[in-house]
């Protein structure tokens, strides 16, 4: 596992979570990362919306517009048609 | 021996007084109409008339080298010995003859093309007998006398040249002999140094000590051996990988070769196991097996590619389809190399986008930004799939390149090697025939001390050729360098695309309404993508040109000829140039224009040179040259030519005299009053070699149109043609990893393979390159190119340099454009 894909977030909890970062959108002026659990825990990616917060920070939400979710993801899709195996 | 010569004659030794001695080498007759010098010339092959090397005696009594006028007299001729010349001549350092030129490598060439092509498309045929061949080559590494060592068998040498192992097996021994205390073969290696006078010298530029130098070499060895052996490469690549398995599989059974040298030395067992090294890849597989048995809950799946590395997945699952090795590189692993190549593109585009920006006076194009960022993170991932064919015959290509030096430098080695042994066999033979006639001086001379000396030389003597005989053995043994693997794709491409994401199994996408709204703090992401792209190949400064001296010149030249001119073309083929600058401590100083005025400044290596030429003025130039910032660096103009007088006073002149007149003015008018005036000295020109001064042509002759690049830098030199003018050339540095960047952008943007092969070289040897025009050798493509998108992409090109356009590198694409990465047909 390459750790130069990996970004550690910080839940609620203050609680560090690993993602593994596969792609990075831009999809109607927002920017939109596509991440795997870095601890492989499950075979579904997520899709996190970025939004500005300071200088030092981002947050990443879940996006939960479905509509906005299954765009970005069937890009993806194509984008890594070669580099993943979709089930 | 013919005429008035004698067939046969003992050889008589007599002394001479002085300390010489003579030992006769012929007789002839001297009597009324026979010639005798002319006659022995013939016999001998010798002139004697004034030869200091012989005696001439009459009746064996010395006629002080001259022949007496008496009648029918017989000349006896003694070549002189002279122990102090003996003596002299012994301790002579050893004379190489220069080794005999070989270009004549197409064969050996073309087969390791072919192979580098099997490795790349994945030949199974080709993959079975490396692992045949390996598997058997392997087996045969025994301890012997304990020290390990590949032991011979019918097919070895065979083997060895498949697997490319020759030079691996021979410093295996040479390493394990040393490390059981046997130091001889590094001895031997000492010895050859010595006998050639190449010992080499530490970074004080003292020789090496006999110890160090050992210590050096075996270190040399054991890094050769760590990374020229495909088994140990791969077993490395294992241990990185079994690193994905946390704690557990870190204590997976491994045993680097540094570890094992290390373990050795502490347990005070001075073995070099290598057998060890070779049956513990088995054991690695092994133990990543019983820790998934042990320690997984989740389908094994889930692991692969992240957890588990598909190296090791193939051994679990004895699976053939995922991991690559030596001849089975899979679409994959070419995908990667490509995304490898268009991402360094990317690079190249950008800093010739930016000499064109600055060109034009706009200011540059910032790689640091979150949009370029984003830009490099992905746009090479497609077009490693939009364009994939021209991907791939660029990493081919560039592979060839490598092929073909090697090839040569092999070859090379192969020629040095047997000029040595030729020059080594001359010298003993030497050595013998000067013991010989010592032989001779002994059994002549009576005097007991004089006998002493001789003998004392005599020891001398053969001490020397005992030394020259290890020396030849040396030689011998000496295995010439290894030719490079020829897998077109590194090791470490392999890796990354074995670990890759190719195996992993994306079920789905979690929606926020089934696991919930998640919100996470993280870094910004514009950050976090400069981090992971922002270490890239080239470091691009803000400011592309900073360091320039001289604003460009513009020269006026013929419409006819805005071609593709060199730079030297274009001095010869204009006739005026216009608007010298220079800088002279801080204040810039114009020339006025003149007709038949030309100038050029640049930088090479480090140096700034410049020159201008004037019209031809008899067997002179009429030159001045350019002022740098520091006053003191424009003497490096004076490094390239030859002699410097000055006009009024015919006196040879020295930069500084001519600095003097030049910027010790008090402002830069009266400088310029003065550069214009008469500030005037003369170049001592030889011959009329392009009507241009000697240092402007051997300036002219650094110069390149095109890329250089040494073990650490890319020098471009750029060179547009605009309308009517020509450009000074620019040159920029700008630091790039991997050559094969190179010949992307060369076949990017021209359209052919040309020059591909000359330009590459040129990243060798700067001399070669110095020495050696632009028009190299045109390597043809790997294919037959039916479609022609490089061609179309040429078209206009107005760039001397790469013609590369600014589309190019655009990062669009269609992905219904992109191609399927199909095998190659051209084998």
């Amino acid at each position: 596992m390459e750790e130069k894909n990996i970004i550690t977030f910080i839940d609620q909890n203050n609680h560090p979570v690993d993602y593994e970062i596969l792609d990075i959108q831009e999809y109607n002026g927002n920017i939109y990362c596509v991440c795997y659990l870095a601890d492989n825990s499950s075979t579904e990616v997520y899709i996190f919306r970025v939004e500005e917060v300071d200088d030092m920070h981002d947050r990443y939400v879940l996006e939960a517009d479905d509509q906005i979710t299954q765009a970005v993801f069937e890009s993806f899709k194509k984008r890594n048609k070669d580099n993943f195996k979709f089930s | 021996m013919n005429g008035n010569g004698r067939d046969k004659m003992d050889k008589r030794i007599v002394a001479l007084g002085d300390g010489t001695y003579g030992v006769e080498v012929y007789r002839g007759l001297n009597a009324p109409g026979l010639d005798f010098y002319e006659q022995a010339k013939k016999d001998l092959g010798i002139d004697l008339k004034d030869n200091p090397n012989y005696c001439l005696c009459s009746d064996g009594v010395e006629d002080d080298y001259g022949i007496s006028e008496s009648i029918y007299e017989e000349i006896i001729v003694y070549r002189i010995i002279n122990l102090s010349d003996i003596i002299t001549r012994v301790d002579e350092p050893l004379v190489m003859p220069e080794p005999i030129a070989s270009e004549e490598m197409e064969e050996e060439t073309k087969g390791k093309n072919q192979d580098m092509l099997d490795k790349l498309w994945g030949n199974a045929a080709k993959r079975r007998e490396y692992k045949d061949r390996y598997e058997r080559f392997i087996s045969h590494l025994v301890e012997r006398d304990g020290y390990s060592v590949i032991e011979d068998y019918p097919e070895k040498a065979q083997d060895e040249a498949f697997l490319q192992l020759t030079e691996f097996s021979y410093r295996l021994e040479r390493l394990s002999r040393a490390q059981n205390g046997d130091h001889s073969k590094y001895l031997e290696a000492i010895r050859l140094y010595r006998c050639t006078g190449n010992m080499p010298k530490d970074e004080n530029g003292k020789e090496y000590t006999e110890s160090a130098l050992i210590d050096l070499l075996m270190r040399q060895d054991e890094e050769y051996i760590a990374t020229n052996n495909y088994a140990y490469n791969q077993h490395q690549t294992t241990h990185q990988n079994l690193k994905t398995l946390g704690k557990h599989g870190e204590k997976g059974a491994y045993y680097p070769l540094r570890e094992i040298v290390e373990e050795n030395e502490k347990t005070g067992r001075k073995k070099f196991n290598a057998k060890a090294l070779a049956l513990d890849v088995v054991s690695v597989p092994m133990n990543a097996f019983v820790f998934l048995l042990n320690h997984t809950k989740k389908p094994i799946y889930s692991f692969v590619g992240t957890a588990v590395v598909a190296p090791i997945q193939d051994l679990i699952f004895r699976s053939k389809q995922s991991a690559a090795s030596v001849y089975k590189s899979l679409a994959t692993h070419r995908y990667q190399a490509r995304k490898d190549i268009f991402e360094q593109l990317m690079d190249m585009a950008l800093v010739i986008e930016n000499i064109e920006r600055e060109k034009k006076g706009e200011p540059p194009l910032n790689p640091n930004t979150f949009g370029y960022a984003l830009k490099k993170a992905f746009v090479p991932r497609f077009q490693a799939l939009s364009r994939a064919k021209e991907g791939n015959i660029i990493i081919a290509s560039a592979k060839a390149i490598e092929i073909e030096e090697s090839a040569k430098d092999h070859e090379r080695a192969k020629k040095q090697q047997q000029t040595l042994g030729i020059a080594l066999v001359a010298r003993k033979k030497e050595l013998m025939d000067a013991l010989t006639e010592l032989d001779l001086v002994w059994q002549t001379e009576k005097d007991p001390s004089k006998r002493q000396h001789i003998e004392y030389i005599q020891e001398q003597i053969r001490k020397k050729l005992k030394d020259v005989d290890l020396c030849i053995q040396a030689n011998n043994d000496q295995p010439v360098p290894g030719v490079v693997q020829t897998d077109p794709i590194s090791l470490s491409i392999h890796e990354e695309a074995n670990r890759s994401n190719i195996t992993r199994v994306v079920s789905g996408v979690a929606t926020a309404a089934r696991v919930g709204a998640i919100s996470y703090l993280g870094p910004k992401i514009s950050k976090w993508i400069q981090e992971q792209v922002g270490e890239t190949t080239i470091k691009l400064p803000d400011k592309v040109v900073e360091e320039r001296h001289v604003i460009p010149e513009k020269v006026e030249v013929k419409r006819s000829a805005l071609e593709n001119l060199s730079i030297g073309e274009a001095y010869d083929k204009s006739d005026k140039v216009i608007d010298y600058y220079a800088h002279g401590a801080g204040s810039q100083v114009a020339a006025p224009t003149r007709p038949y005025f030309r100038g050029v400044d640049f930088v090479w290596e480090g140096k700034e040179y410049s020159g201008v030429c004037l019209d031809n003025w008899g067997n002179y130039q009429y030159a001045t040259m350019h002022l740098g910032r520091n006053p003191e660096s424009s003497d490096k103009l004076f490094d390239v030519l030859a002699h410097v007088y000055s006009e009024t006073t015919h006196q040879p002149m020295t930069g500084k005299d001519i600095i003097d007149q030049i910027v010790n003015s008090s402002d830069p008018e009266t400088a310029a009053k003065k550069f214009s005036e008469g500030v005037r000295f003369w170049i001592d020109y030889d011959g009329d070699t392009s009507k241009v001064a000697e240092g402007w042509v051997e300036a002219k002759d650094m110069l390149v149109d095109f890329v250089t690049k040494t073990s650490e830098h890319v020098e471009i030199v750029k060179k547009v043609i605009e309308g009517d003018t020509v450009m000074i050339p620019l040159l920029q540095c700008r630091k790039v990893v991997d050559p094969r960047i190179l010949s992307a952008v060369i076949a990017l943007s021209g359209g052919e393979f040309v020059d591909l092969y000359d330009l590459l070289r040129r990243t060798r040897s700067k001399t070669e390159m110095q020495k050696q025009g632009l028009v190299g050798r045109v390597l043809k493509p790997f294919e037959k190119a039916t479609d022609k998108p490089l061609q179309q992409r040429q078209t206009d090109n107005v760039y001397g340099f790469t013609g590369t356009r600014r589309g190019d590198y655009d990062s669009s694409y269609n992905e219904e454009d992109f191609t399927p990465d199909t095998p190659h047909k051209t084998r």
